[in-house]
């Protein structure tokens, strides 16, 4: 790799910073290989891959690290020097980064605005999709309350009917004892689909119903997670 | 070295590399005095100026050098004022830290 690959590599890398930045930047490396003695290549083994020196330049240009690393003893007083002591020319050039720096956050917000009108925008394709998975979820839902609401009748009716024709069974065994026998049969028949039902009605209470609540508690959780994320 | 630098670190060597020169001095000379005393990756050093400028610690001018133009830093008042504390401060730590070393009293 030579000089000119080595500066375009890094001006390439650094195309989303402030271009008066990325200017500086280009600049300084620009005389640094010019001011050494040594080969192109030699100053490229020293300064590493262009990569590690466009991560470096970034990491100070970004806002966060230029406020969390202004030290404690230059307060106020001393940026108030800074201006009087800069040249005329500096000092332009100063407030042209503070600028830039300024018209980058407000890019973001700019970004952030227009999101938010897309997301406004796309109402008649987002809300008829949620409408359609909200009804699909209550759908589900009511349906297998219902499942269970009937089940839970069944053991309750089953029950009661199977006692009844039992009780038919006592009063008819001496008159129709084969009608009576019949009785008998359908009613143990009855009690024990009843108990079935009743079976089943436990499972549902416990089992289908507690994997229900928490498949919907994570399914509103879900989008916030997501956001949680990439915040993160 | 197995001693890490730190920003404030080397804000400080950079400022008092700068401050020896009257004149003011160039990256690559600024780059390679900081390299004598403390190991440090080149790339290191142009984030520092940059930082040191920003805060008007330093402040630069073109001159020109072997028909082209050469950026020279130089430190401001303001830079001299910040020097003079990061040397009180380094002062008071390397005692400290020396006082312990040498088994001595820690004093506050």
């Amino acid at each position: 790799m030579n000089k000119e690959v080595f500066l375009n590599r890094l001006e390439s890398l650094l195309r989303d910073i402030p271009e008066m930045e990325r200017t500086e930047a280009i600049a300084y490396y620009t005389e640094y290989f010019e001011d050494s003695e040594l080969s192109d290549e030699a100053v490229i083994r020293e300064l590493g891959t262009p990569e590690e020196v466009a991560h470096n330049i970034r990491e100070e240009v970004s806002e966060k690290e230029i406020i969390t690393n202004i030290p404690a003893a230059a307060g106020n007083q001393t940026s108030q020097n800074a201006g009087q002591n800069m040249g005329n020319k500096n000092q332009s050039s100063e407030s042209k980064t503070a600028e830039q720096v300024k018209s980058d956050s407000s890019e973001k917000t700019l970004i952030t605005v227009l999101i938010v009108i897309a997301i406004i925008l796309a109402v008649p394709i987002w809300m008829p999709l949620a409408g359609t998975l909200f009804g699909i979820v209550v759908g589900v839902l009511a349906t297998v309350f219902a499942i269970f609401l009937s089940v839970a009748i069944c053991a309750i009716v089953f029950f009661v009917v199977g006692v009844i024709l039992f009780g038919m069974g006592i009063a008819n065994l001496f008159v129709i004892p084969l009608a009576s026998i019949c009785l008998f049969g359908t009613s143990f028949l009855l009690v024990g689909l009843s108990f079935l039902c009743c079976l089943a009605t436990i499972k549902f209470c416990t089992v289908v119903f507690p994997a229900m609540f928490r498949g919907i508690v994570y399914l509103v959780k879900l989008p916030f997670n997501k956001k949680g994320v990439q915040t993160a | 070295m197995v001693f890490n630098t730190g920003a404030a670190l080397l804000d400080a060597i950079v400022l008092a590399v700068v401050s020896k020169e009257e004149g003011g001095t160039y990256g690559y000379k600024i780059t390679q005095e900081v390299r004598q005393v403390i190991e440090l990756s080149e790339s290191t050093l142009y984030p520092v100026l940059r930082r040191l400028q920003k805060y008007g610690f330093l402040e630069v001018y073109d001159r020109e050098c072997a028909g082209r133009n050469r950026r020279y830093y130089k430190v401001t008042v303001s830079g001299n004022s910040q020097f003079s504390t990061y040397k009180k401060e380094w002062s008071d730590y390397s005692t400290k830290i020396n006082g312990i070393f040498e088994g001595g009293t820690i004093y506050e």
